[in-house]
């Protein structure tokens, strides 16, 4: 079996099987529990009468049969006919229409009836590596929606009049049960054809059933029958020479008729008999593994599956002409193996005319120098495959409570399957624009009111692991997904690392290129977890983000404007309910020279565990750059609140002025946008 | 519960989305897609690829990709992650290239393997630091001198680097790219016969520049760049620097100061103003000015608007 998985088609094989089995199988407990079998068939068969009608007229098969499909479940969920007409009635007729439909579309396809009939029935073995992407992103998205809607689909499932009883939208959520069921058919008839995906909707979650009651074994058995099914009968496929849809239908069946058998002995444990299926199954493969061990069976002696995929025909590449070899070493080029390096000093003073600033640091800052941070970074390539990051960081280092930590350190996962990257270890969350940046980074002295309120003075900084997906799309737009685990380290926001239930991240950011060197972004992301240490109460958190970044074309060092707005959404749960509080800031900066830039930014916040307090400030910047590698920055700032350290309602006003001086010495490495 | 719709109507959206994209049809022209860090290397790959190269550049032919040193766009990630072949300035003058590829996440192009090409490898490279370097010095050339493709005969170096790379990542066009090099190559030299003989007035000539750019024309084409309006690379200058570059003009009789469209009029108005001095804006890349389309027509167009400078 292992050899097999050598081969690129046979291995692609699997996965998309196991993609589909798994999606199926799943959606197929609602099929036969719901007893909507034939809806399932009606559904598929459509579907494909959508995909011979785009194979006639030229247009995307994928789009039309995911639109047919829709069609369909529209027929069957809204139709008011049904009151007159049995729900059957209306399912056979559409079969019906939709098979004879089907005929005729390909029958008039001048171009290619092979290229449709394949397209309907599916040939598994000749899926490319593209379609298993958007197998993957079909099966994530409709396993996420079922994972968040468990409840709901259940409940509208198996009892549709109490879920009408409890005033749920019973009917809605029976059509988006109904809209996963057309997706998942729609994608899987393209890859795997009618047959298969039939067979999964209705043989795994049958053969469940006989096993046990518990509903959330069902789903799992299905799950794992289909899985066994797919893998064993691809296997069988190639061993015997068979077609592989029917192997695979024919040994789900298989499987059900083991089950079957042994559930005649009713006086076995149910774990026995699952043993007992799986050690018949296992059985039968350890025969067939002596055989490909004594020689019988091998890749090399067996005939060729029928059809083989077009991807095996394809003209093997010359031998590799030798790689171009590196450019020789240059005098004067300092680094070899060890990392680059920067240390970055922030230097900031503080005059305070009236009031007091935000947060802890504030008092740290007010009226006085302080040599904020003085920050080591270290960043190298660890192999072909990842890259690690690595910052110390001083901070107060003149004052009494000075102290240099491990402040970030992670490692880019930078190759890993359907292109995606990922990062483990410690560093400031993705949450927003700059939270991930370091503040001697931003284009301003402070934090944002918003910041410090909802996360501390430090930002969010966590312990976990995140990855991120480009999105594709018709539009030739970046589109970058995050999704990450985080520990919850963050002691404003959440539980500080106390308790021992993770928060979630996700992010979604779209980046459009406007004109040369002007770029433009607008993204969203969420973030949840508990905020008490028993982990009964939840905090979750939302930001949307857009900026601008505008470069003269020509003269792009002397000439630029940049924007930058974000709004957090906060649900903090606590003892006395949930208080829904908001924060923004927005920034622009426009570059005068070369060297000097002129800056405002306007910050509002509500307090995360109070509404009714709150707090504003306007700020005035200029900075001057002497170069790339130094700034030195004013800024006044006006800040306004309404309650005190006592929670009192006040007016207060406080009136600041900072200044900073930035540099850094070594290798800065460039970001993306 | 309002998360879990957000979400829920996110993933259908992703989905809606992602659909669209994967479905919908390829490029069915078997073209190699090229993607190079300057409008010279696009325009080498099209000489040697013809119709069988697409070729994209993020930059303009009037910007510096050497001055983008900041922020690397996800737009030029897409591009890249469609390439197959990925050619650069190398000589760390193009760091963010390494930013681009790794965002891309386009295994073909990653250092090392075969759709990576950097351009610079057999090249000559003038302006090599010979001392300790730091940032003392400037946005000093780390590496020497990235401009190395303002000598007509470093485009043939280039020219082999990129059929090498076009080769491995398309063995089947082989022959026809190797012939269009050879071709190119053969065009180049005799090119430079008669962009020597026009060039010839330039020999000894005295120019001055804003940024360190001409020096592999000057090489080439005999002519002296005497000061330069930047005192350090990337460090604008100060009255003192101007009042020294004013000085020298006037003492060896310079009368043209040439500077890259990327580089400001100002001081070099300024300049010219005191000295009796012209100002030239010439290309340093192809697509530079609105008649340089090829490589060609950029030595065609720089020695001609030289030999009006000097006179």
């Amino acid at each position: 079996m292992l050899e097999y998985l050598q081969q690129p088609f046979f291995r692609n094989a699997v996965i998309a099987g196991l993609l589909i089995a798994g999606i199926c199988s799943y959606l197929g407990v609602y099929v036969v529990l719901k007893r909507i079998v034939f809806v399932g068939a009606a559904l598929a068969q459509i579907s494909s009468s959508g995909v011979a009608l785009a194979l006639l007229l030229g247009f995307s098969p994928i789009l039309f049969s995911l639109l047919s499909s829709l069609l369909g479940i529209a027929l069957f969920s809204l139709i008011p006919v049904r009151k007159k007409i049995p729900m059957e009635g209306i399912i056979g007729v559409s079969y019906i229409t939709a098979s004879a439909l089907g005929v005729l579309f390909v029958a008039k396809n001048p171009v290619g009836e092979a290229r449709a009939l394949n397209f309907l029935f599916g040939n598994i073995l000749t899926v490319p590596e593209k379609e298993i992407v958007l197998l993957v992103s079909v099966a994530l998205s409709i396993g996420l929606v079922h994972y968040l809607f468990y409840k709901e689909f259940i409940l509208v499932s198996f009892d549709y009049e109490m879920a009408q009883a409890q005033r749920i939208s019973a009917g809605l959520w029976d059509l988006l049960l109904y809209l996963t069921l057309g997706v998942t058919i729609a994608f899987s008839i393209k890859s795997a054809g009618i047959l298969i995906v039939f067979a999964f909707l209705v043989v795994p979650a049958v053969t469940a059933r006989l096993v046990t009651d518990k509903i959330k074994w069902v789903f799992a058995l299905a799950i794992l029958f289909g899985g066994l099914a797919t893998v064993l009968g691809l296997y069988l496929s190639v061993i015997f020479d068979l077609p592989s849809g029917s192997a695979i239908v024919a040994t789900s069946v298989g499987i059900l008729v083991l089950v079957t058998s042994l559930n005649t002995l009713k006086d076995l444990p149910k774990a026995l008999k699952l043993s007992l299926i799986l050690v018949a199954i296992g059985g039968g493969l350890n025969v067939q593994m002596d055989r490909v061990a004594g020689g019988e069976l091998s890749p090399e002696t067996l005939e060729p599956s029928p059809g083989p995929p077009p991807a095996l025909q394809e003209p093997l590449p010359q031998a590799p002409i030798s790689r171009q070899p590196p450019p020789p070493q240059r005098t004067g080029f300092l680094q070899s193996l060890n990392p680059d390096m920067r240390v970055e000093v922030n230097f900031i003073g503080n005059k305070t005319f009236q009031g007091e600033g935000s947060g802890e640091e504030a008092e740290t800052l007010r009226n006085r120098f302080s040599l904020k941070e003085v920050e080591l970074g270290l960043q190298a390539a660890v192999d072909p495959y990842a890259r690690a990051d690595v910052f110390f960081s001083g901070e107060d280092l003149l004052g009494e409570e000075s102290q240099v930590s491990l402040e970030e350190a992670w490692l880019t996962l930078l190759r890993l399957p359907l292109r995606a990257q990922a990062r483990l270890g410690k560093f400031r969350s993705l949450f927003g624009e700059i939270n991930d940046r370091d503040p001697a980074e931003f284009p301003f002295v402070d934090r944002p009111l918003v910041l410090v309120n909802y996360f501390g003075d430090e930002g969010d900084i966590e312990t976990g692991v995140v990855s991120n997906f480009v999105i594709p799309n018709p539009w030739e737009t970046h589109m970058l997904l995050w999704l990450g685990i985080y520990n919850g380290d963050n002691e404003v926001a959440f539980h500080g690392g106390e308790a021992r239930k993770p928060a979630y991240f996700s992010r979604f950011e779209v980046f459009r290129e406007l004109g040369p060197a002007t770029g433009f972004e607008v993204g969203t992301a969420v973030i949840t977890g508990f905020n008490d240490p028993e982990g009964e109460f939840r905090t979750t958190m939302e930001n949307f983000h857009v900026e601008l970044e505008w470069k003269h074309p020509v003269f792009s060092e002397y000439k630029s404007f940049d924007w930058v707005g974000e709004i957090f959404l906060s649900q903090r749960e606590g003892t006395g309910g949930t208080e829904d509080t908001l924060g923004l800031y927005t920034f622009a900066q426009y570059q005068l020279t070369r060297r000097w830039f002129l800056s405002s930014r306007y910050d509002y916040s509500q307090l995360p565990i109070d509404r009714d307090s709150r707090e504003w400030a306007v700020s005035g910047i200029v900075t001057f750059q002497p170069s790339r590698f130094s700034q030195v920055r004013v800024q006044y700032k006006h800040t306004n609140r309404n309650f005190d350290e006592n929670e009192e309602n006040v007016d207060e006003n406080v009136e600041e002025v900072f200044f900073q001086f930035r540099f850094v010495i070594g290798f800065e490495r460039p970001e993306p946008f | 519960m309002k998360s879990k719709w957000l979400i829920g109507i996110s993933t259908l959206i992703f989905l809606f989305v992602g659909i669209l994209g994967i479905s919908r049809e390829a490029s069915t022209a078997k073209t190699v897609k090229v993607v190079t860090s300057t409008t010279d290397f696009a325009a080498i790959a099209k000489e040697i690829g013809k119709d069988r190269v697409e070729a994209f550049c993020p930059f303009q032919g009037y910007q510096e990709p050497e001055l983008w040193v900041e922020e690397v766009f996800p737009s030029w990630m897409l591009k890249a992650a469609k390439a197959d072949l990925y050619v650069r300035i190398g000589l760390m003058s193009d760091v963010w290239a390494d930013v681009l590829i790794e965002g891309s996440r386009n295994r073909k192009i990653l250092p090392g393997e075969a759709g990576y090409v950097d351009a610079s490898n057999g090249i000559e490279v003038l302006d090599v630091p010979t001392t300790k370097v730091d940032r003392s010095q400037g946005e000093i050339h780390l590496q020497g001198n990235p401009h190395y493709l303002l000598d007509p005969l470093n485009g043939k170096i280039v020219a082999d680097n990129i059929v090498e790379g076009l080769v491995r990542v398309s063995p089947e066009n082989a022959e026809f790219f190797r012939a269009n090099a050879a071709d190119f190559k053969t065009r180049i030299d005799q090119a430079m016969q008669r962009w020597q003989e026009a060039a010839k007035p330039l020999e000894g000539a005295k120019l001055v520049s804003y940024h360190e750019t001409w020096t592999y024309l000057a090489r080439r084409f005999g002519f002296k760049v005497v000061g330069y309006c930047e005192p350090k690379p990337g460090i604008p200058p100060t009255p003192n620097d101007l009042e020294k570059l004013i000085k020298v003009m006037k003492s060896q009789g310079v009368k043209a100061i040439i500077k890259a469209p990327v580089y400001p009029d100002k001081i070099p108005n300024f300049v010219a103003s005191q000295t009796g001095a012209k100002v030239y804006t010439l290309p340093a890349h192809v697509e530079g000015v609105a008649e340089v389309k090829d490589y060609f027509a950029l030595f065609d167009y720089l020695i001609a608007k030289l030999n009006e400078a000097i006179k």
